[in-house]
Parts: structure tokens; sequence; C-alpha cells
């Protein structure tokens, strides 16, 4: 008996004004499935996802779901069509309720015309899932991981039979990650039909049935078997040569002090969380590596050390003596910063690349220039910049949000680098790229700390933590835990230490 | 079937923005000139109107050049604002507040006689500067909108001069509720055209010196950052609150001085017409058609000044309201901003239905 | 003085009529995410075409609809230009206030002064039983009415309906709302159209209950007025009414005290509301709720395939 697929794409293109975004890409989904589709940053697979919930339209190409072609004009008819999609960043309203996001994303389509008609669909899925969520708490005042299991009642109550998770690991614990993949298995064995995208290799081995590897908006590998695969293989489809060398780490030189914090509380951020009792210290020519979900207080730390938030109690020292407050004059101070988030915090996207450049030079007591600020100066620095650090596709006076992530990010490091600097704050700094992107970054963070800087590396990326860093902490719930040298750490031990702190 | 697809447009080239600016001017003047035929105007007439008397006739370039002189300030008032996204909805109050300011330091004689206007410069200068730094030191301290605010201090300055017209500071010789004349060396002296006054100094100066403050001054550079992005302004080191306050008392009191201008240069002292509740819209559409450049202010000011003289022979000739010229603005800065749409989006037509293998 | 206080309690809700028909307009826009800076505008295109509609023999309802109908117009332009073209919202409602202005005072150049008919109160004898002040209070007309139960109304919508619930979303999150199937543009449409009901109703309330004539920049400011108002209310059609009913009793103390024959400052009287207003505001930063309660997509444009 021939089973018709639960979804069929096949040399689907799009591009976002001039820049391609698929290729020809082609993907299959069988019913009763978890099918991972697996890429670097950039490959593609998110965008493929989103044409097939209807969020984006194809150039061209086929799109067949339960055997007829369909084209969405719209989320919505996707989603009337039995398409759920669970995106990597979540699509609920935040100070509305737990219920209220449900009733707005499924009472049409469900037809309920009352409240109680609503709770009661929400408490029977709950029970069939094995989760319970409190109706009434609103949105973002919720953990990450109840917000999932939010995202995944809305998207079940509203009818879909094809599940789409984007990256449903990156924001959770260790234990909430097999929880949540767990998930994805027994909504497979009702019936149902699971897409995975991810781009972390233990979530397709572990997981999933069968895998399609994408790069550069084309598919690389279509649908093999996942019993087969290996890390090497699959990665070695990512990314298209050998895996490249990891950065190689030098021999340690313990040398001095130069950041410290002591006993630092502070206020949580919107969604995050206070800070308790943060105590570290960083010596120049090492990399702390802070290991930690995002939400656990590296936004507040972050914040707290480049000086825009102001601690409630503790102490920051730069060189054995108190940090002066601000931004401003901690970045006089030697301070640098490299922000998660590129373009909402570090860059300034409508302007261009020689202003971007220039503005950090302009501040302080000895700007560079003060009264005339010329054309010619900001183009030999921006020049300089684009050629020191390899930044591609991009002139002088290019707009910055036009770059890609990599570039955009050796941008950011061009500005943070210039100038002679004691403390580098890097904060995910390689969320979003493609691993040629990762590996220039990371290089320019080790070839930092061997010119005596003390780098901070605060990431999500387990993998990017222990390949980087000369000791590790590991942060969970606004807590910090004693910074360990390298050799005596490994992902178990990291695993617990974020358990145990909860 | 087509459907029209809006994307985001991302990358503006200088000659589309020149194309928009100019489409936009065309299609909002075209509009206007087809409304005012139906009014029983002729196509000649309309141009000798506006063309001919307002620049060509010595009398109607007079009156549009002085009136010039505090729309150029005005203009930059809001140009400054606007630089850090600040909206001054408040250039009103701002005039009425440096035109009080200076008034008051020559009817109380403040300072050496010798210095007497520059005093009053200086008065209203800083009149003006509170009158909006105070609306930006809310917008920072207390997230007041300063949409409202300014707005609101337009109306409490009006009412201020009503009653200092009416009371304390009335002319007891004159019928109308005026200050006392202000003395001779405290005006600003004719240029030997017409009406025009040493005031067009000033707001060349100004608009000179917003030019170099937006172009060349690293306060500019940080302005351009903080109007970006404010986040990343401030976590790159920007004193991003020192900065907007900075710029929106600078907006003040260059408002301050136009009404400086109106009061030492037209009027000789103080009255109920110094402060037009029409310089509020005015002001935005100098501002805006000038995309907010110093010296685009300057001839968008003339522009709009011209404007005004054509409206005024139009009251006179054809009956036609005062709240035309109003209107008439309005439809220009509609079709100006309207047109930008093209500069920010682009409209791509692509096909409905079954997508072809 | 027992007069003069019977007389200003009876004349506040007269007052806080208009003020509350814009606010609850504007409050409709911004919970969808649209600030309206055009309201002065409308109002006063539906204020000019009321009395315009009345003199030439037009009835109430004919009056009324024909406000309404002028300030639709008005409003549909600013919807055009806030939604569809993307223009920055504050603009948008700039120029709208500034055609609202100048077509109205066109349109009613040659109306200018000339008494109507009106609107009048409900019949004196149904209040003959109760105490004076209360009468006073309670014989109003039918528009004053309309404004309350309408504030209530609205506000239930808004809290406790599906269709509220769609508006609140598309104010608070635009791309969670387009997600969860919202139309984001034509529920925007709709909210600024619906709320250009009641700007313009705030308008005819004005000439058609207020003045009974038009002049030439009668709305003096109340659009304005009503702005501050949605963040006082902290965008509640409920605590609109009470902003409200402040706003009318400090406006109907002017007339009171000047009529009182006592040496007042008149124009200092006058500019009380304004100075309340902002007052008001000023206070109301220092509380953090209020900022929490504007809608956190207020005045963002939204366009699906912009990769945010």
């Amino acid at each position: 008996m021939t089973l018709t697929l639960a979804v069929n794409l096949a040399n689907i293109e799009k591009s976002f004004g001039t820049r391609p975004a698929l290729l020809g890409a082609d993907f299959s989904l069988e019913w009763g499935e978890v099918h991972a589709l697996l890429g670097e940053n950039g490959a593609g697979k998110s965008t493929l996802m989103n044409v097939l919930s209807g969020f984006y339209t194809a150039d061209s190409g086929v799109v067949e779901v339960d055997g007829h072609p369909v084209r969405y004009e719209n989320p919505s008819a996707a989603a009337a069509a039995g398409i759920g999609m669970i995106h990597q960043h979540f699509k609920l309203v935040g100070p509305l309720s737990v219920i209220e996001n449900i009733r707005l994303a499924c009472a049409r389509r469900a037809g309920w015309k009352t409240q109680g008609q609503a709770l009661a669909a929400m408490q029977e899925l709950g029970l069939q899932l094995g989760f319970k969520l409190n109706p009434k708490s609103r949105v973002d005042e919720m953990a990450v991981s109840d917000r999932q299991k939010l995202e995944i009642m809305k998207v079940l109550l509203a009818g879909a039979k094809i599940l789409i998770m984007d990256e449903p690991t990156a924001v959770l614990t260790e234990e909430e990650a097999k929880a949540a993949l767990g998930l994805a298995r027994q909504l497979a064995q009702s019936g149902r039909a699971v897409v995975l995208i991810t781009h972390k290799l233990r979530d397709v081995l572990g997981y999933s049935d069968r895998v399609t590897v994408m790069r550069a908006g084309k598919t690389v590998i279509n649908g093999a078997s996942s019993a087969g695969m290996t890390g090497e293989s699959l990665s070695r489809a990512m990314v298209g040569a050998e895996p490249v060398a990891a950065v190689p780490r030098p021999a340690t030189r313990p040398r001095r002090e130069i950041l410290r914090l002591i006993k630092i509380n502070a206020a949580a951020t919107e969604h995050g969380v206070p800070l308790h009792d943060i105590s570290l210290d960083v010596r120049g020519g090492e990399i702390l590596g802070i290991a930690g979900v995002g939400g656990n207080g590296q936004a507040e730390l972050v914040e707290t050390l480049i000086g825009i938030r102001k601690a409630t109690s503790g102490e920051v020292i730069f060189n054995e003596s108190p940090a002066p407050d601000g931004p401003e004059e901690r970045r006089e101070a030697g301070l640098r910063f490299i922000p998660a988030d590129r373009m909402g915090m570090g860059l300034f996207g409508e302007l261009a690349l020689n202003v971007n450049v220039a503005v950090p030079r302009l501040l302080g007591q000895k700007p560079e220039k003060r009264w005339f600020v010329r054309k010619p100066w900001m183009t030999g620095i921006a020049k300089t910049a684009i050629t020191d650090f390899e930044v591609a596709g991009a002139a002088a006076e290019t707009t910055v949000r036009l770059l890609s992530g990599g570039n955009a990010q050796k941008l950011m490091l061009a500005r943070e680098f210039a100038g002679h600097f004691a403390i580098l704050i890097a904060h995910s700094p390689t969320r979003g790229l493609d691993i040629r992107a990762v590996q220039a970054v990371q290089t320019r963070l080790r070839a930092a700390a061997e010119k005596n800087v003390a780098v901070l590396l605060i990431s999500e990326d387990l993998d990017e933590i222990m390949e980087l860093s000369d000791r590790v902490a590991v942060m969970s719930h606004g807590r910090l835990s004693e910074a360990e040298p390298i050799g005596e750490v490994d992902r178990g031990k990291i695993g617990r230490l974020m358990l145990e702190m909860a | 079937m087509y459907k029209p697809l809006v994307s985001p447009r991302l990358a503006v080239s200088r000659r589309l923005t020149a194309l928009t600016l100019t489409g936009g001017i065309v299609t909002g003047l075209i509009v206007c000139t087809c409304f005012l035929l139906t009014q029983g105007m002729g196509l000649s007439d309309l141009a000798s109107q506006f063309i001919g008397y307002t620049f060509g006739d010595p009398e109607g370039l007079d009156q549009t050049l002085t009136r010039s002189i505090p729309f150029i300030l005005m203009g930059l008032s809001v140009a400054i604002c606007l630089r850090v996204k600040f909206w001054n909805i408040g250039v009103q109050g701002q005039v009425w507040a440096g035109a009080m300011a200076a008034t008051a330091v020559s009817l109380y004689h403040i300072g050496p006689a010798a210095l007497r206007i520059e005093a009053m410069f200086l008065a209203a200068a800083i009149g003006g500067g509170l009158w909006c730094g105070v609306c930006g030191a809310a917008r920072l301290y207390l997230r007041a909108n300063e949409v409202v605010t300014t707005l609101l201090m337009n109306y409490v300055a009006a009412f201020l001069a009503q009653q200092l017209l009416y009371g304390a500071w009335r002319n007891p010789t004159d019928s109308y509720p005026v200050s006392q004349s202000f003395a001779p060396g405290e005006t600003l002296a004719l240029l030997g055209f017409g009406h025009l006054h040493a005031g067009i100094f000033i707001s060349l100066a100004g608009a000179l010196f917003c030019f170099w403050l937006c172009t060349y001054s690293r306060v500019g550079f940080m302005a351009r950052a903080v109007a970006a992005n404010p986040l990343a302004a401030r976590a790159v080191g920007i004193p991003v609150g020192r900065v907007v306050l900075l710029m929106a008392t600078l907006g003040g009191a260059l408002s301050g001085l136009a009404g400086f201008c109106i009061v030492c240069g037209e009027e000789h002292k103080l009255t109920q017409f110094v402060g037009d509740p029409d310089f509020i819209f005015k002001s935005i559409v100098i501002a805006y058609l000038a995309r907010a450049n110093p010296l685009g202010v300057i001839i968008a000011a003339i522009a709009v000044a011209g404007l005004d003289t054509a409206g005024d022979s139009l009251k006179a000739f054809y009956q036609l309201p005062g709240a035309t010229v109003l209107a008439i603005e309005a439809t220009l800065l509609l079709c100006v901003s309207s047109f930008e749409f093209l500069l920010r989006y682009r409209l791509d037509w692509v096909k409905t239905g079954k997508v072809a293998k | 003085m027992s007069g003069i206080l019977t007389a200003w309690l009876g004349t506040i809700p007269t007052f806080a009529a208009p003020f509350l028909l814009a606010t609850i307009g504007l409050i409709i826009n911004e919970r969808a995410g649209v600030m309206n800076l055009g309201v002065e505008g409308i109002m006063a295109v539906a204020a000019v075409v009321a009395v315009i509609v009345n003199l030439s023999g037009g009835d109430i309802p004919l009056a009324i609809l024909g406000g309404i109908g002028a300030g639709l117009v008005l409003t549909a332009v600013f919807a055009f230009m806030a939604v569809v073209l993307r223009i920055e919202q504050v603009l948008a409602g700039l120029v709208t206030f500034a055609l609202g202005i100048g077509v109205s005072g066109y349109l009613g150049d040659s109306f200018e002064n000339q008494p109507i008919t009106g609107l009048s109160p409900l019949p004196a004898a149904w209040f003959a039983h109760l105490p004076p002040v209360l009468a006073g209070i309670l014989d109003q007309d039918l528009l004053t009415y309309f404004a309350f139960v309408a504030a209530v109304a609205i506000w239930f919508v808004i809290e406790h309906t599906d269709l509220g619930l769609r508006l609140r979303a598309t104010g608070e999150d635009a791309p969670a709302a387009d997600a969860a199937g919202v139309s984001v543009p034509l529920m925007r449409i709709g909210a600024v159209m619906a709320g250009g009901v009641f700007c313009a109703l705030a308008g005819t309330h004005l000439t058609l209950v207020g003045s009974h004539l038009w002049v030439d920049g009668m709305v003096a400011g109340r659009g304005w007025i009503a702005v501050a108002m949605v963040t006082l209310s902290r965008w509640s059609a409920l605590r609109a009414i009470a902003a409200a009913l402040l706003f009318g009793a400090v406006e109907a103390l002017v007339p009171q005290l000047l009529s009182s024959g006592l040496n007042v400052p008149v124009y200092l009287i006058e500019m009380s509301p304004y100075l309340a207003t902002l007052a008001y505001l000023l206070i109301s930063g220092f509380f953090q709720t209020t900022a929490d309660a504007q809608p956190a997509d207020l005045a963002r444009p939204y366009l699906r395939e912009e990769r945010r």
C-alpha cells in the first residue's frame, strides 16, 4: 500500500529582493515520522519551512500537501490545511494570557464560542500530552520551556496534523530538550508528521527517523534514513568539505587579573532574572567561558558589565580599582563589547559602514575628532576595517543592514577591536553565523586573548565554550558557579551544575 | 491573476530620493492647482500670483523674504529635533516664549542699554530653549510623549501671552492689546529693501551653524546614531539622554530666536499676532520638505513664505479663507510623504494561483 | 452659591462628552497599534459639516450622519497613509490634522456664527421630581448619554470579545497576531475607521450640543487633549470616563467663573485645562504601570515579509 506523502516540496526557489535564499530545495515528509531538517545557519531550512507554512510565498517550485498541489497566501491558509509551525522565536502575544493566546489562534478554526469551550479543549489536550499550564498566566511571565509547550498546544488545538518545530532545543536545558524531543516522538507516533529543523547533530541522531540536509539554499541529502548516519557524514554534508579544524588552544600562561566582579546583585530585565551574588574574575590572556541557556541572567550580567545597568550591590573592578560608571567611561577604560543581538544592540543598521566604525572613536574625553569629522578620515578607517577584518560585499558607504550576518559580525569586531583594549565581553558572538564566519570570529577571540586581553565569553553553544575557554563557569537562574579549569569539566558536569543551581 | 506584493526596499539610490521628492512636490502642486482652478482662477492668474507677485514684484518679494526670516529659524527648529526623532509640535509656544522673554528684557530694562538688544537675543534663545527643553526632559525622565507635551505648551504660552498683553504689559496709550514699543536700540536694523531686517543674518547664521552641527560635529554623529538605534547608541557609550535634551533645547532656542526676529524686526513690540498657530504646521512642512537638511530649510522656508504671500492676495482678491493655505500645505506634505512609500518599499506583481513546476 | 454649583455640575457632562467620544475613538485606534494624531482635524470637519447640514434644512439625525460621513472621509485618508502606505504615523496624523483644519475652515467660511437649533436636552419634566442638582446632571441630550453608554460598550467589546482579543493582539504584537491568522492591515484599517466614527461624533457634539454654531478654530485643542487622555486612561475606555469627567469639570468651571463677576485672570483660567493635562501627563510618568499599559506595537508599521 502506498501512503501519500504528508508533504512534498520540489525545486523550491525563493529570493528576498536581490538576496537568494532557496535555489532549488527539495523536501518530502511521510505520515508518522519525525524528519530532521539539518543545515548550518543560513542554509535555508527555516525559509523552506516558512514557505510550507504560508509565511512566505515561493517564487517557483512544487508544493504538495497530502498529495494535492497547494499555494498558501498566508499562514492562516496553511493552518487551515493542518500545518502548524512552532517558530524559533515564539509567535505568542506577551501581555495576553495563555488562554487568550490559545483563543486568538484557535477560536475560529475550532469553532469555540465561549471561553469555557476553549478551557475544556485545553485541559483535555493537556491530559493527552502529559503537562499542565495555568490558563490565566501572562505569557511574558512564563518560563521559556512552558512557552514552547503553549506553542505546541496552540498549534495542535488549531488542528495541526503536520508540525514543524524550528530549532526547538536552542533555548532549552539538556533535560528540557530531551522532554521536547520526546514529545515530538509521541506526536509522530499518534499519526501526525513532525519536522525538526535543527543544526544540532545529536537531535538528529537521537530522535529522528529520516534526515534531509540543506546547504546554501539547496538540498544535499534528501530524506535518508537516520539509522545509518554518523556525525561526521552529516557534518561533511552540512559544510561541504572536510570539517573545519578546531581553533588551536595555546598553552595557558596565567597573567594578572584585569576584571573582577564581587557579589554583584542586579534587578532583572523585562523578561529575565535578577542577578544574585555574582562573583568572577578574569585574567589577562585567558578566556573565561560562561555556559548556560539564555534567559538565566546573561543579559543582566552583560548590561551590568558594560555599564548600562546599575548593580544594586557589589563591585565591579577593573585593574584592581573600581570601574567607572557608565558605558562611555568603561569603554575608555578599555572595555569592549560584542552583543548577542548585533543589529539590535550593536550596529546601526540604517547608517553607513563608515559611520558605524567612526562613531565610537568620537566618544570619550579624547575623541579622535571633535569639531570637524570629515569624509576622507571616515573612509580611511572604513577601508582599513574592511580589509583587515575581511568584510565581504561591502564598501565604505554601504548601509550596514544589507550585510550578511557573518559580515556584519566581522564589522562589529572591526569596530570593537580598534585601538588598545584590555577587556572583551563576547555575548553569543557566533549565534546565527555560518561555519566560516564562526571560525573567523573564534580565531579573533583567541587572538585577542593572546594579546593579553581578558576575554569573557558568554555563550549558549556548549561546544563553543568547551573549545575556546580556559576556565568555565555555569550560569543558571541568576547565579554563577565557581569557575573551573577546562581540563576538569565535561558536558555532563555542566549539565549537573545547571540542575543543581535551579 | 496578479496581485501586488509589497516588500521592503533594501538599497536606496540618491537618484531615487531626488526623484520621489520631486515627484511628490510636483503632484502636490498639480492637485492644488486643480483645486484653485475650480475656485474661478485662471492658470495665468495663478502663475502671476504664486510666482510673479511672490518673487517678482518688489512688494511681494519683500513680504516673502521678510516672512522667511522667522520661518527659516522655525524650520531649523523642527529639523534639529527631527534629527534625534524628537517631534517638535510646539513651535508656536516656543516663538511666544522667546518673544515674551525678549519683551520682558525691554520692558524691565534688564542689562545695560548698550547691550540691550544682545540681552534680548539671549533671553529669547533661553526662553525658547527652556520651553522645548522642558518637554525633552519630560520625555527622558517621565516617558512623556513629546508630541502631546510640546503641543500643550503652545496653548500655555499663547494664553500666558494674552494674559500679559491684556494685563501687566498692556500699553495704556494704545487701544489694542499691545506692549509698549521697543526703544530704537532694541530693534533690528532695516536693510534698505522694504521691511527686510537684520534678522536675516541671524537666520542664515543659524542655518550654517546647524549645517555644521549636523554634518561635521561629533554631536551630529552622535545624534545620527541615537536616531538610528538608541539602544546600540547607549551600549556603545553615547550619552543618549543628553544628546536628545541638547537637540530639543537647541530646537527650542531656534524657535525662540524666531520670536525675537518677529518682535524686534517686524513688530517692534509684543502684539497678539506674534505667535500664529499656523507656525506649528508650517514649520513641520518646511523641515520635512528640506528632509531635515539645514541648508535645504532655507529654500523650503522661502517657498512656504512665498505660499503665504500668495495666500494673502488670494484672500484679498478671491475671497478664499486663510485656512486654504493650510490645506494647500497639507496636500503638499501628503503627496511628498506618500511618494516616500516608494523609497521604503518596492512593489512587485506576482502571479496568484498554482505555481508551475 | 448653590446656583453656581448646580449650574456647574449640570454642565459637566456636556463638556465631558466630546472628550470622552474622542478618547474612545483614539483608544480603539491605539489598542490596535495605530496612533491617530489627526483627531483634531477629524473633529473639525465633522463639526462644520454637521452645522452646514443643519443650516441647510437637514434634521438632527441627518446632521449627525453628515458629520460622521465627513469625519470618515478624512479618516480614510489617514488610514490609507498610515496603514497602507505605512507612512510614519505621527506625520500622517499631522497631515490629517492640517487637512481637517484647512478644509473645515474653507467649508465653514460662509457659515460662521450662524446659530443652529442643534440637539436639545431631554425634556426637563422627566427629572422634575428629582433634587435640582441631580436633575441638572441627568438632564442631558441623547448624544451625551450615548457617549457614556458607548464607553462602557466599547470597553466590553475590547476586553471580553473575540473581536476585541484580535484587536488587542494586533496592537501588542503584530507578527504574532499575523501568525495567529489575524489580518493585521484589515484589523488596523477597521480600527482606524471605527475610531474615526467616534472622533467625528465628538466633533458633531461640539457644534450640535455645545455651541450651536460654527467658528473657525472652535475645536481649540480638545483633540490634542484627547490624545493625552488616552495615556491618562491607561488605554481603558472605562477609565476614560473618569478622565473625561475630570476635564469636563475643569472646562465647565471657566464660564461659571467668568459670569460670576469675580475678578479672575481670564486667560490663566482658560489655560488651566491644558496645564492640568500637562501636569497629569508628567505625574503619571512616575508610575511604571502607565508605561506598561501602552500597547507594545503602537505606531510600528507591520509588513509580513520583513525579516525582523
